[in-house]
């Protein structure tokens, strides 16, 4: 027998695909990931999915039970709240507030992110040393302090809870890319690129920026449940976005005004947040899971 | 040593600077913003001004700021009109006390259920553990706490809604912790004050720690993973060591190494949970304060809540890097783990 083996197939897996499969085998990551494609198709087409305007207020149907409930009416999904507003309706535009939000303040903050920890892990010495111990002193500032400091300097407001969370944010992006730079540019295929002459940035874009793509989509779902967590809690201390917005925390501080005669209202709302949060979670884990799998074979 | 020490004072330093520039930041006056005091009318409002040095270079202005800071002078509420040192020294310590219970419920449950779930990786009971522990770091902490206040206080009637103890026992506040108070109390039924106060503590530490469980559990069980796949614990099997003795002299320490650093960034996390279940319970600590505080535009309590939460959380940190750094010399300096 020959003691190497030659990959038999003609098709050879692309390091995605190879992840991908590794993904598919788990049942419990995949089903994560249909959840959070529902809640990004209710985000997206949040218009043509919800039966009402989410604003609406309807003073005939006040606090309506969902319509499993004895009392309650199938034309309500989710019931309706104490201003006869179509829950249903509400929550589905308030994946679209809140999820949206937060997939955009992620992106933002791994932009910046990734920018100022490849030019941090590219400097050595002094410079590096400071961005280092700067980078955290900020990420011990908890987020809420952050963005309760934002709101009083700039105002309530969900634009500016987003510029809050991304600046707490920002910070481990800059810390894992300063440190997965750093650990790259040791290697040999950099100073091969390096022999043959490349600048800094052919140095980043060709050879560490692929490499570089898996831990940033392992990262940025960590942070993307962080996002969504802190998004709606700022909502629901009424510093983020404003009650009439529909909001997932901001539509749940709204419900518990009647929490005891509605519960519903503060319990779907929360429902809602919770599995956006886990089919995140299952899915981060999921990834990062097949990831490991791959790079150990 | 020494270079932990300059670090702490730079950080320090900066925070404080931070701290500064909010008072031009925030909007209004910088002289209300600076000392809580609206001057009634010019001529006390001169007499301010060339008191706090205002009319001076700003590096004048933070050296004299600094200099308030170190004597204890921090200015006062615009809301109560009390000093704010004093408010600082009744909130922080509750929310240091809820912190730190709900952390030590995090490491005693957290760290042998990860060790377990590490141990017998891939079986049906590391599954149980994994699910439960992915399901609990999910949770939205407000909608927990509202769920438990819904469950436990409303209906079940088992804990109390809101507050650190019954007003029927008046605790003195001396240490402000509020158990270390009672211990320290006269005068009061000692046993059933002591069990009202843990009544009292359930349900906000509860909240906090399951979140902060679920995340030490998962932790823990990827490092225990992480050091079982070492060449050491397979030599270590082929000394003939049992079992346990392998758990205890080689794995659980390797394994418990690199968590320290990570725990030190579970302190930010857990700080803002108990900000948020704070105002849930109205727990008299820093987070309801800055949050009320932050309501009413109380801008020198905003400056100063700032300052000081993120000054303790500092000190946290660097100090859980700095044993870190003692007990594993090997490490690299801000070396970190992942989850």
């Amino acid at each position: 027998m020959p003691q190497f083996s030659l990959y038999e197939e003609e098709f050879q897996p692309s390091p995605w695909q190879q992840t991908w499969r590794e993904f598919r085998t788990s049942h419990a990551a995949f089903i994560g990931l249909f959840i959070l494609g529902l809640f990004v198709c209710f985000a997206l087409f949040a218009p043509l999915v919800a039966p009402y305007d989410p604003i609406a207020q309807n003073i005939d149907a006040l606090m309506i039970p969902p319509s499993w409930n004895m009392n309650g009416t199938i034309s309500h999904l989710f019931g309706t709240d104490s201003l006869g507003r179509d829950l249903f309706s509400r929550i589905v535009y308030g994946c679209r507030v809140t999820l949206g939000s937060s997939l955009l303040l992620v992106l933002v903050a791994l932009m910046t992110g990734v920018t100022i920890g490849t030019i941090a892990g590219m400097l050595r010495g002094v410079r590096s040393s400071i961005v280092n111990h700067l980078l955290d002193a900020l990420m011990a500032i908890p987020t809420l302090l952050i963005a309760i400091i934002i709101v009083a300097i700039l105002g309530t407001g969900l634009v500016n809870s987003m510029w809050a969370i991304t600046l707490a944010l920002t910070p481990q992006f800059i810390h894992h890319t300063r440190s997965f730079v750093r650990n790259e540019m040791k290697k040999e295929y950099i100073l091969a690129s390096k022999l043959d002459g490349a600048n800094h940035w052919q140095l980043f874009f060709h050879s560490i920026l692929p490499n570089m793509i898996e831990m940033l989509v392992v990262q940025g779902t960590l942070a993307l449940s962080i996002a969504v967590i802190d998004i709606s809690a700022l909502g629901f201390l009424n510093l983020g976005a404003q009650p009439p917005l529909p909001e997932l925390g901001a539509i749940l501080a709204d419900g518990l005004d009647v929490a005891y005669l509605a519960p519903w209202n503060v319990a779907l709302p929360g429902l809602a947040i919770f599995l956006i949060v886990l089919s995140i979670n299952v899915v981060g884990d999921g990834l990062r899971s097949a990831l490991r799998k791959r790079l150990s074979r | 040593m020494i270079r932990y020490t300059t670090l702490f004072v730079l950080t320090l330093l900066v925070l404080a600077a931070l701290s500064f520039s909010l008072a031009y930041l925030f909007p209004g006056d910088v002289l209300v913003n600076l000392t809580g005091i609206t001057p009634q009318n010019d001529i006390q409002r001169s007499a301010l001004i060339q008191q706090y040095r205002l009319d001076q270079p700003y590096i004048v202005q933070f050296a004299f700021y600094l200099q308030q800071l170190v004597t204890g002078n921090w200015g006062y509420s615009f809301i109560s009109g009390l000093p704010l040192r004093n408010e600082v020294a009744i909130a922080l310590p509750a929310t240091i006390e809820l912190s730190a219970y709900a952390m030590l419920i995090a490491v005693i449950v957290g760290v042998p259920l990860g060790c377990y779930a590490g141990l017998r990786s891939y079986s049906t009971a590391d599954y149980a553990i994994n699910t439960g522990s992915i399901l609990s770091y999910s949770f939205p902490v407000f909608w927990l706490a509202l769920v438990f206040i819904l469950v436990f206080s409303l209906e079940l009637g088992v804990a109390p809604l809101s507050g650190r103890v019954s007003l029927l026992f008046d605790v003195p506040h001396r240490t402000g912790f509020v158990l270390l108070d009672i211990l320290l109390a006269d005068g009061i039924n000692r046993k059933l004050a002591f069990t009202d106060a843990l009544h009292h503590l359930l349900l906000p530490t509860l909240s906090i720690a399951l979140i902060s469980t679920a995340a030490m559990i998962r932790l823990t069980r990827r490092s225990v993973i992480d050091v079982l796949n070492r060449p050491y614990i397979t030599a270590a099997r082929s000394r003939g060591l049992s079992k346990w003795q392998i758990f205890f002299r080689h794995i659980l320490r390797n394994a418990l190494l690199p968590i320290l650093p990570l725990m030190a960034m579970q302190i930010t996390t857990l700080i803002t949970n108990a900000m948020i279940v704070e105002t849930l319970f109205s727990w008299p600590g820093i987070g309801n304060w800055l949050i009320q505080a932050i309501y009413q535009r109380d801008y020198p309590a905003l400056r100063i809540g700032m300052l000081a939460v993120s000054s303790v959380v500092i000190t946290l940190t660097i100090t859980i890097d700095l044993i870190n750094r003692l007990i594993d010399p090997s490490r690299e300096k801000f070396e970190r783990a992942t989850v």
